[in-house]
């Protein structure tokens, strides 16, 4: 009988242990009820006492569960960073931080797909979540009842100079499902010089040494890639690369010089601009230009035999070996030995192109969004709201002043006589900047188009920015954009080198605005995505084909004409009316 | 024990007298069963989702039936690169299975190894590879592979021959997949056939070579008659993976040169599914994968069978 309790015991005990690692941890939300006054009391009033006294009538401080994910120059931990604690302290709450980490695109898919949404996803929406998850499921907060001058006046304020990126957050069903990340345009600034520029490089001694100028159009480049082979400036033998594709910039490059800008990310099978009209670069007649150009550059050993294996590291580790002649990468980094050598290329023309275009990020893009079931959605809101005014955005990017009550572990910075914004950590290690330890993810909910000017007027130090006007290629207007001179940088380590030479490069070339983000229906969206894995991968194989010879290029129609068999008008037509629908809203014509 | 003592009339006093007799083996194999049922049997209700508009803010349950039902695996069928994927595929699993006598050989081989130790150190060696991630056995054979600095192109081009560059020919995708499986897991796939081996009675060997049996004959003869078993259960298990390739190792292999042979189901799966979010299309798609290699394992259970009086049932 003894025996037989123990058995049976152990096999319960069994039984139980796997019960208990199937069921799900259980809800982290805060479920009190004192908290919120549910979603659907929405609007001013209500917010505004939730606001004002922290969120919690009962004295109970509210969690509120918040994924987000560090920036990879990010050297803290998530738990560490300062901008949560001060959070935290201003509103009174008690966030429950989850690091998405480097899959953060397959971890936000599962908590979609469980239905367990964070009440605050501290990062860019995608338009494709923002049409399944919050036109199509509801999973996601509309802002919409919340987007008023009581509730979120800073936010208002913020979209009243930016129309174009409350546009580009509305969906088509008209609401507003993630507040934009506002960063307007900025001509440089003294945290990373123009986003989305095409960063390419080269080696000034070499080119003194072969006594060639810095090329302008594109077959001056390649004559300066060619006298590089045949003269080996750097003495380095049979191992010279003259130029160096990283992160695909060089092919990039070579589209621009093209006429092609606009696209955020890789060219050929991304969406761009040419001449005023959305394009897929592949399925245009330049496309053959492109393969030529590299055909020749492979042929001709001006790319490495090796180029279509070769990975970021290797690429990286030529260049850092002293055999790369022009390189294209987001840093200067690779080449931190001889970091003086470098200077940067500007855009370039062509014999199909002849305006040297360099393009910059719009300034905006989707940020934050919330989860339609957060039992906080006023608190919420007035945290968020807090981000788009000048303080909240300035904080959470930089820190707090030194010597203020908000100051945690001496993390405050200052401004030093030459007008420089810098922190300890800073002063420490030259290549620091104001984000480390204090921000995770950059791109959220936020207005930080005036973070530096606050600073200054914060330490009541005279503000050095100047502006300058720049040109709107899609609607023609100029546009004012901040300066900061590049004397700021002291020039005297790669990372600060790399933004001098690339303001140096592209000043001249700026043109404003990528491509807007787009919403597709989820028809449209399945059809879509049918065609892009074919036509993707089909141009990716043949393309590369071209390139290396294996494929003549005498049957560049022939291979048009398959990309129409596959489908490609289609494809293109879903995307332009998609887009045209959006420039239409945003411009008017 | 003699199985045919037990192959009289089960009836359900005869199930309950048995049950009772060794009562405390069906407790111990609970846990087993209910991890089976929980984790293999418990998800399979979500398999509905392949038939389902699946929306996550209504359930697995809740969600609408499609109309037609079989509208995703029609999308499938229908799908451009569908019969080439299927090849692709099919092209590096059946490669793969004709390396299948590779580990059998390899076990008989170290059976007739007679030297302990060097015995013990070749098993060592080869299993050791299986421990490998993904991520760095893939790293090894591009290096290996390296058309630039690989040993295996150093020797070529000492040898006075051109340097090859292997890992961006399509052609030799599947060789270098399926190779690099086979030098990865040889050890650890050969465990089970020397365990069989081991138990073949030595007896059996001895008489055969008191008979005047060559090594080649009891080979022939003794040893592989006696894994014969094993062999065809594993080879059937096999077959049961015929449509089924992971999409890691591709992706780590695959570049812009080789990709009209390294497109597979699964990496169109990882990107319509997983990043692409089209849940209920990826679940048509893996449905219909299971229901592909079900079929395949069935006909190998009954041809195997027929011809070795062997089979999974």
């Amino acid at each position: 009988m003894k025996k037989r309790v123990a058995a049976l015991f152990l096999a319960g005990s069994m039984v139980l242990g796997l019960t208990a690692c199937s069921s799900s941890p259980s809800s982290s939300t805060n479920d009190s009820a004192s908290g919120g006054s549910g979603e659907s009391a929405s609007g001013g009033a209500a917010a505004q006492t939730q606001a004002n006294n922290g969120g919690a009538d009962s004295g109970e401080v509210p969690v509120l569960r918040l994924a987000t994910k560090l920036h990879t120059e990010q050297t803290a931990a998530l738990e560490d960073i300062w901008a949560f604690k001060h959070l935290e302290k201003k509103f009174n709450v008690k966030f429950e931080l989850e690091d998405l980490g480097d899959n953060s695109d397959e971890r936000i898919s599962q908590l979609f797909m469980a239905d367990d949404l964070p009440d605050i996803m501290w990062m860019g929406l995608s338009t494709t979540d923002a049409m399944t998850y919050g036109v199509g499921e509801g999973m996601l907060l509309d802002w919409t009842p919340y987007m008023n001058e009581e509730t979120m006046p800073n936010l208002m304020k913020a979209l009243e100079d930016y129309p174009d990126a409350l546009v580009a957050s509305t969906t088509p069903d008209g609401k507003v499902y993630s507040l934009p990340y506002i960063r307007g345009p900025v001509y440089a600034n003294n945290t990373g010089a123009f986003s989305g520029t095409i960063r390419v490089n080269i080696n000034k001694a070499w080119l003194d040494k072969v006594g060639m100028d810095i090329p302008a159009t594109l077959d001056e480049f390649l004559e300066v890639a060619r006298a590089f082979k045949a003269q080996d400036p750097g003495g380095v033998g049979a191992e010279l690369i003259p130029v160096s594709d990283n992160q695909n910039k060089i092919k990039d490059y070579i589209w621009n010089a093209l006429g092609f800008y606009g696209s955020g990310q890789t060219y050929g099978t991304n969406f761009a601009i040419k001449n005023g009209e959305i394009t897929l670069p592949a399925y245009t007649p330049e496309a053959k230009e492109f393969m030529q150009t590299l055909n020749t550059m492979l042929k001709e050993g001006l790319v490495s035999p090796d180029y279509f294996t070769l990975d970021q590291d290797a690429n990286r580790a030529n260049v850092a070996k002293g055999i790369v002649g022009i390189f294209g990468d987001s840093t200067l980094q690779p080449a931190e030995s001889n970091w003086q050598d470098w200077v940067a290329l500007s855009p370039l023309s062509s014999n199909v192109n002849d305006t040297r275009v360099a393009h910059v990020n719009a300034g905006y893009s989707l940020g934050t969004y919330v989860s339609s079931k957060t039992k906080y959605p006023e608190l919420i809101a007035s945290i968020l709201d807090y981000m788009y005014s000048d303080e909240g955005g300035s904080y959470y990017q930089a820190g707090p002043m030194k010597g203020t009550e908000d100051e945690i572990d001496d993390n405050g910075w200052w401004i030093t006589e030459d007008g420089r914004v810098i922190n300890a950590r800073m002063e420490a290690d030259s290549t620091a900047t104001l984000t480390n330890g204090n921000t995770a993810w950059y791109y959220v909910a936020g207005r930080f188009d005036h973070m530096e000017s606050f600073r200054y007027e914060l330490a009541g130090v005279e503000n050095p920015m100047e502006y300058r006007t720049v040109k709107d290629v899609l609607t023609g207007k100029d546009v004012e954009m901040p300066v900061v001179d590049v004397s700021i940088f002291d020039d005297d380590n790669w990372d600060h080198h790399w933004r001098v030479i690339q303001t140096d490069a592209m000043k001249d070339y700026l043109t404003f605005i990528v491509l807007p983000p787009v919403y597709l229906t989820l028809e449209q969206k399945e059809e879509a995505d049918d065609y892009a894995t074919v036509i993707n991968d089909y141009v990716t194989q043949e393309t590369a084909k071209f390139i290396a010879g294996e494929r003549s290029l005498d049957e560049f129609d022939a291979y048009q004409n398959e990309l129409k068999d596959l489908g490609i008008e289609d494809y293109i037509n879903i995307y332009k009316d998609a887009y045209s629908g959006f420039i239409d809203a945003t411009f008017g014509n | 024990m003699n199985g045919k003592k037990y192959k009289k009339k089960i009836t359900g006093a005869y199930v309950i007298k048995r049950l009772r007799e060794s009562w405390q083996l069906y407790v111990l194999l609970l846990p087993a069963l209910i991890y089976v049922a929980v984790f293999s049997y418990g998800p399979m209700y979500g398999i509905q989702i392949a038939f389902k508009n699946f929306r996550p803010s209504l359930g697995i349950a809740e969600s609408e039936w499609l109309d037609p039902l079989l509208k995703n695996f029609i999308r499938f069928f229908k799908y451009p690169d569908f019969w080439k994927m299927i090849r692709n595929t099919l092209s590096i699993t059946l490669y793969s299975l004709a390396t299948f006598p590779c580990a059998i050989i390899f076990a008989l081989m170290l059976n007739e190894v007679r030297q302990i130790r060097l015995k013990k150190t070749v098993q060592m060696v080869t299993y050791a590879t299986h421990f490998l991630s993904e991520v760095v056995a893939c790293s090894l054979v591009l290096m290996m592979l390296d058309r630039a600095n690989g040993p295996i192109n150093n020797l070529i081009a000492l040898l006075g021959g051109e340097r090859i560059p292997f890992i961006t020919n399509p052609k030799a995708f599947s060789s270098i997949y399926v190779w690099s499986d086979v030098w990865q897991n040889l050890g650890w796939s050969s465990i089970l056939y020397i365990a069989a081996l081991a138990s073949i009675s030595p007896e059996l060997v001895d008489a055969a070579r008191v008979d005047g049996a060559s090594r080649m004959q009891i080979i022939r003869h003794v040893n592989i008659p006696g894994i014969m078993p094993t062999i065809a259960i594993t080879f059937i298990m096999r077959l049961g993976g015929l449509l089924s390739v992971g999409y890691s190792k591709i992706y780590l292999l695959q570049n812009d040169l080789n990709l009209s042979a390294s497109q597979v189901i699964s990496t169109y799966v990882y990107d319509i599914g997983i990043l692409g979010g089209q849940y209920s299309y990826s679940t048509a798609i893996g449905l219909f994968n299971n229901i592909v290699n079900i079929i395949c394992l069935l006909i190998a259970n009954a041809v195997v069978k027929r011809l070795t009086d062997t089979g999974l049932f």
